[in-house]
């Protein structure tokens, strides 16, 4: 059995191999700790992933979004701490956040990542569960909020091993329940 | 038999003189004997056409045709709506003047009405840029194109946007074609509109002719 799994901080942890672990499969993680929802749906249609048993994508928070500095991927979060972002940029992004980024805005992007990332999985007959972290999400389009469950975190407001151990348990259920 | 069309002018037929009656999606409705639901609106990105396919009720169409756009283009929400006022505003400062008083009264009924709306952002039109919302003695919107936006952004949401259309209407198995005025997509479309056989209107757009001349093109594809 083979799983891909893409998403930021969350799944770039432990639980995506906690549950290839359950489910006696390999994984396939491109996971990247401060990815977007774009970054997250862009990455998998540019990895074009094919041959896959199961595809579990974790989607984050809407605000967040990317941009590209002609050299890198660059991703934008309120706290505006790439260390790719020049003070110059830095400032321009903080104008957005502060006078012109409407949750709207962020929820048609997290629209356009569910439908993208489910529509593509779908025509390659891959079940695919899409679990979020946006803990206010407002779509009811998720498999799960990481959120609704109740898990220990630590001093960063990641999962601890525990944490990713009950992450990856509750996404077992879901994925037994699919196949 | 009904028929959706989503793009930006040049679906919508600007420049025509009827529009409604010799755009490209009213010659094909008629050979079709259908119903042609045309949503396409001067000025849109890939984002706002994306944007409004997802909002459709795709399964109560047979046929689609979606027509993506320039990838420079963007679009964003402003809660508010005031970006309306600004734009008129600037109307009237520049090319307006001596139709001052009309364009008040026009004010004067938006700032009742006003409310959130999707904004469309042109890099190539400097009305399309003014929103009033200005950092440091710039509209944000040139900020954006000087030190935010690359191609290969641009690159990647028409990349994004092509595979969001093609994967939803393969998956719900409905006819489409997948038609482009952009010069240099790297997608594989059905039908490139942006090309010298088709004649123009003086601001770039398909003429009469070109868009009776498009209409037999996209059938040939059906």
């Amino acid at each position: 059995m083979k799983i891909f799994s893409n998403g930021s901080s969350f799944a770039a942890g432990d639980y995506p191999k906690f549950l290839a672990s359950r489910l006696n499969a390999e994984i396939t993680n491109i996971a990247m700790v401060g990815y977007s929802n774009r970054s997250i749906w862009r990455t998998t249609i540019e990895e074009r992933p094919i041959n896959y048993d199961l595809a579990i994508i974790q989607l984050t928070s809407r605000s967040r979004h990317e941009y590209h500095d002609e050299k890198k991927w660059v991703e934008i979060s309120i706290a505006l701490n790439h260390n790719r972002l020049t003070e110059q940029r830095k400032k321009i992004w903080k104008y957005w956040y502060e006078n012109m980024y409407d949750e709207v805005y962020g929820d048609c992007e997290e629209n356009f990542a569910i439908e993208g990332i489910s529509d593509y999985f779908a025509n390659e007959n891959i079940p695919c569960i899409i679990v979020t972290t946006d803990k206010f999400t407002k779509s009811k389009k998720f498999d799960l909020n990481i959120f609704d469950l109740n898990f220990p975190m630590d001093e960063t407001q990641h999962p601890t091993e525990k944490g990713h151990k009950i992450i990856a348990d509750k996404i077992y259920e879901i994925a037994i329940s699919r196949m | 038999m009904r028929l959706l069309f989503l793009g930006c002018s040049w679906t919508a037929g600007n420049e025509l003189k009827n529009r409604k009656k010799s755009r490209f999606s009213t010659i094909i409705g008629k050979r079709l004997n259908a119903e042609v639901i045309n949503l396409a609106e001067n000025g849109l990105s890939n984002h706002a056409i994306a944007r409004i396919f997802l909002e459709q009720d795709l399964e109560s169409f047979d046929k689609i045709f979606v027509q993506l756009t320039h990838p420079s283009r963007t679009e964003w929400y402003d809660p508010t709506g005031e970006f309306n006022k600004v734009r008129i505003r600037e109307k009237i400062k520049e090319r307006f003047s001596d139709r001052k008083k009309w364009y008040d009264s026009q004010l004067v009924n938006l700032a009742k009405n006003i409310g959130g709306e999707w904004d469309r952002i042109l890099v190539d039109k400097k009305r399309f840029l003014i929103t009033g919302k200005v950092f440091e003695g710039k509209e944000w919107w040139i900020w954006y194109y000087e030190q935010i936006y690359t191609d290969q952004y641009g690159m990647s949401e028409e990349m994004l946007i092509y595979n969001l259309i093609k994967n939803k209407l393969k998956r719900l198995k409905k006819d489409h074609l997948i038609l482009t005025i952009n010069p240099k997509c790297k997608m594989s479309i059905d039908l490139q509109l942006n090309n010298p056989k088709y004649p123009r209107a003086v601001g770039n757009h398909p003429n009469e002719i070109g868009h009776s001349m498009i209409a037999p093109d996209i059938m040939k594809l059906l």
